[in-house]
């Protein structure tokens, strides 16, 4: 892959801006226009049409249990970046040397599963 | 890197990461700066990818615009909302100064090193490749006593991540 193949991803992202925005854009240029009604009323201005009304501001303080979730994110996260060449090179090695590939990440991914039963068991992904 | 396409995403990615950056020191509110540090961190990955090094930009988008910002958002959404102000900081000077000098420190080494630069005629065999693969093969070849010794080092960091938060609620 060369850099100019990343170009489609560059296309996908362009897409996806443009995606949500352009109804918003051509919303305002109709209002400009006048060709758009504009009657606002509470219920048209909710945030949900239904279910359960939010209440106050999405700006409150998180509880600080939180912080151990991300903390095991990040640490899971680091993991994914040294499986990423392994399962990229899967392919090829799948034909040379299937088991001892598979048993070089098995034993990589073991010690972080072994990481993960012991937060188990300490209660650390429970909330308390 | 001949390609106007790439050069043009170069220029268009540097310059989102630039003004991403300043907002992050402009902007008052400090989860709008976490915000555009991370547009900032993915415009960095792209910069990456138009340098051909494919695997650096996925260790950005998956370290940096991943962990590290859902650090950062946890370590500003934890503090009361009083302290959530990113103006009028004790450190904007010292931190221009730092940052001013760093910035100087890397621009005269990147003027006064020699680069090596390959001539024309080697880059033609010399194609841009992807690096993933090749640091699969050094990680799963000779590297791999390192690559297993990486996932004891995430478990130490997970076990005393535990035990840390574990300590804490029990005193």
């Amino acid at each position: 892959m060369i850099p100019a193949d990343f170009g489609r991803v560059g296309l996908l992202i362009i897409l996806g801006l443009s995606f949500p925005a352009l109804p918003l854009v051509v919303s305002q240029l109709l209002l400009r226009a006048k060709q758009r009604p504009e009657n606002p009323d509470p219920v048209k201005n909710a945030i949900y049409e239904c279910g359960v009304e939010s209440e106050g501001t999405a700006w409150g303080q998180f509880n600080a249990r939180y912080y151990l979730f991300a903390l095991g994110f990040v640490i899971f996260d680091v993991e994914v970046i040294f499986l990423y060449p392994w399962a990229v090179n899967q392919a090829s090695l799948a034909l040379t040397e299937p088991l001892v590939s598979i048993a070089k990440a098995a034993i990589f991914m073991g010690v972080l599963a072994f990481g993960l039963a012991y937060a188990w068991r300490r209660g650390a992904l429970e909330w308390r | 890197m001949d390609n106007p396409g790439v050069v043009g995403a170069f220029y268009l990615l540097s310059g989102v990461t630039v003004l991403s950056s300043l907002a992050v020191f402009a902007v008052r509110n400090l989860l709008h700066a976490v915000v555009f540090l991370v547009l900032a961190f993915v415009g960095m990955a792209g910069i990456f990818i138009t340098l051909s090094a494919d695997f650096l930009a996925v260790a950005q988008i998956l370290i940096y615009a991943g962990a590290v910002s859902i650090l950062l958002v946890f370590a500003v959404m934890l503090t009361p909302l009083a302290d959530r102000n990113n103006a009028n900081s004790l450190f904007v000077l010292p931190g221009v100064a730092v940052a001013g000098g760093f910035a100087t420190i890397v621009a005269l080494v990147a003027v006064a090193t020699d680069w090596n630069v390959l001539a024309e005629e080697d880059l033609g065999y010399r194609s841009f490749a992807t690096t993933i693969a090749d640091i699969g093969q050094a990680l799963l070849g000779p590297y791999v006593l390192a690559f297993e010794v990486a996932s004891v080092l995430l478990l130490a960091a997970l076990i005393g991540a535990i035990v840390l938060v574990r300590e804490e609620e029990r005193a």
